[in-house]
């Protein structure tokens, strides 16, 4: 019963088992286990992403684990932020932390985090972060604990059960609604970061039978040398988020592991959707993990197509490593800002501004203002732009155009997670798919282009130029409601020209006045 | 290798239980139980979005507090 990044929870069930196999005897109240590892154990999607699971006894019985994860400013490895694009293997990303007891009955185990603290930049802000989300997990157990002597053990126990029963009930009733069948889905990455400009492909072939659904990933590309591979459990964790996206928002609320009782995922030991160790994952959280939702959402569109999903823009993660003059310290700049929007749902447009797809408006965009404080670049330019999403009977939410200026000292900038310059995710039921992406250093006047999962320099003074496509577009152009357009052209998120040649619409070039003759006619063409 | 690749994913080492019901519950008291967790997970997810001095955590919400996870 999470809330946050889907893969950074839904796979935590395998992390668990393995904790209380790894510990069997030696688990007690107070104690607190830490991990970041994708493999040995740990399940974790990749390094920067640090997870503290404290088990939850009640009257001397263990009951329950609770996790906080999150996402680290830093975590050792060849470059600050955990996105370095060429490392020769997964330690090259960072620290790798294996199920660890870090409290142990309520005591610090103070060499152990002194240990780990050693091997990252920036551990002064890390303790924090470290002790924020350790004191979450116990003020968890208070609260746990609060109500189990309220309502006493068996009864807190029996609602467990009949809340995980009711979920998976009403799960399977939804995957019925789906008529049984076999579909299929695809997507690629621009490239891996270390073999550059060559594709990496997820596929899927999803089976209905019943009330049962089968993901089977099978047929997707081996794991690659550069850092997009995802294991099993970040991969589980993205599959069953994008099928969750199919069921009745009624249950949103209610989602829990009987989610996912009726729901299989297959993915080839060996592939880039279940790699093994020492394979290098520092991407895969989004690269390929928007692919194992993109090829979702293509196979259940076409399964469910009143329940149409396209995928939303593709993160344009950028990182950069350098010196604040205002302080003399280092900083590592990770951000949200630049990414485009959602995708259109069968019946609504996109989310405006929304972030990529995996983080499904859990992470978003950091404040403005607030980022110009921490660090030192200047936005100066950061708007919608028209045109730039898939259009559709449902458009997707807009691309945008963001500028900042480094302030600060020269550095390395890594590309990291950033995708879409050569692939973008489908539309569906006819919808198109969103235009690619661009990212630009502006260095005396003059563009340099930088494609995704790059290692660059930066100059003091450079701007960085950030065109960020938007989401895909659901349904047929030509069948979009002539009124939305034209509130489309006045919001200056559509132009007069795509109104007329994509959406079948003619306006007034002054007052945007719909011409319903003009209008019937072009779409009368079709 | 082939092979190896061909294998279906490594399913989990202990194979998930179903916890057996106890007995019958009323559904006011399920939904309070319900309710109360997730109001322990959202609180558990304000604690950490205001003390973290973590950007990605604070400001971008790049994280996931959970409660509670059963062993199964």
């Amino acid at each position: 019963m999470p809330v946050g990044l889907p893969v950074q929870f839904l796979g935590t069930t395998f992390a668990v088992q393995d904790l209380v196999a790894k510990f069997k005897g030696n688990i007690h109240p107070g104690d607190v286990f830490l991990t970041n590892d994708p493999y040995h154990g740990g399940h974790n999607c990749h390094l920067p992403d640090w997870g503290f699971f404290r088990p939850i006894f009640y009257k001397g019985e263990l009951l329950f684990f609770t996790l906080c994860r999150g996402h680290q400013q830093d975590t050792g490895g060849s470059f600050p932020g955990g996105y370095f694009p060429n490392g020769y293997d997964i330690h090259a990303e960072g620290i790798c932390i294996p199920p660890t007891k870090v409290w142990d009955r309520g005591r610090e185990r103070t060499d152990v985090i002194e240990l780990i603290l050693n091997n990252v930049r920036f551990p002064d802000g890390v303790r924090i972060d470290l002790n924020a989300m350790i004191g979450s997990t116990t003020m968890c157990e208070k609260r746990l604990i609060a109500l189990l002597d309220a309502f006493g053990k068996d009864t807190v126990m029996a609602c467990v059960t009949e809340m995980l029963n009711r979920t998976e009930k009403a799960v399977r009733a939804e995957i019925r609604k789906i008529p049984d069948g076999v579909y299929t889905g695809q997507s690629a990455t621009d490239d891996d970061g270390t073999v550059l400009d060559e594709q990496v492909w997820v596929k899927v072939k999803i089976t209905v039978k019943g009330e049962k659904m089968i993901l089977d990933f099978t047929g997707s590309d081996a794991q690659r040398k550069g850092f997009i591979n995802s294991v099993y459990a970040a991969t589980y964790g993205n599959a069953i988020a994008a099928a969750i996206l199919y069921f009745d928002p009624a249950i949103a609320d209610y989602h829990n592991q009987g989610t996912m009782r009726p729901i299989e995922v297959i993915a080839p030991l060996g592939s880039v959707v279940n790699c093994q160790y020492p394979a290098t994952v520092g991407a895969s959280p989004v690269n390929v993990g928007i692919q194992v939702m993109e090829a979702v959402v293509e196979a259940l569109s076409k399964a469910l197509p009143e329940r149409a999903v396209a995928p939303w823009a593709k993160h344009r993660g950028d990182y950069v490593f350098a010196v604040d003059p205002r302080t003399g310290e280092r900083y590592v700049r990770t951000s949200f800002d630049y990414d485009g929007s959602g995708g259109a749902v069968w019946g609504f447009d996109g989310y405006q501004g929304a972030s990529s797809f995996t983080a499904l408006g859990a992470a978003n965009r950091g404040n403005v203002e607030e980022m110009e404080i921490r660090l030192p670049w200047r936005l100066l330019r950061y708007e919608f732009v028209p045109d730039f999403s898939g259009a559709g009977r449902w458009r997707g939410g807009p691309g945008i155009y963001w500028e900042a200026v480094n302030e600060g000292s020269a550095g390395q900038m890594a590309t990291g997670s950033s995708d879409g310059d050569e692939v973008q995710g489908c539309g569906v039921v006819g919808g198109h798919p969103s235009p690619v992406s661009r990212t630009y250093l502006r260095r005396q006047g003059e563009d340099h282009r930088v494609k995704p999962h790059r290692l660059v320099k930066v100059e003091e003074g450079d701007i960085l130029v950030k065109h960020s496509s938007g989401g895909g577009g659901a349904g047929d152009p030509g069948e979009r409601d002539p009124q939305l357009v034209m509130e489309d052209v006045e919001n200056e998120l559509v132009s007069l020209e795509t109104a007329r040649a994509v959406y079948k619409v003619a306006l007034d070039p002054v007052t945007l006045a719909i011409d319903r003759a003009a209008t019937q006619a072009l779409r009368a063409k079709r | 290798m082939r092979k190896a690749m061909k294998a279906k994913a490594k399913k989990p080492a202990t194979k998930a239980k179903r916890p057996a019901a106890r007995k019958p519950i009323d559904a006011t008291t399920v939904a309070t139980v319900w309710h109360t967790m997730q109001t322990i997970c959202k609180e558990m997810r304000h604690l950490v979005d205001r003390t973290a001095q973590n950007y990605l955590i604070g400001q971008l919400h790049d994280r996931a507090p959970s409660s509670p996870s059963r062993i199964w």
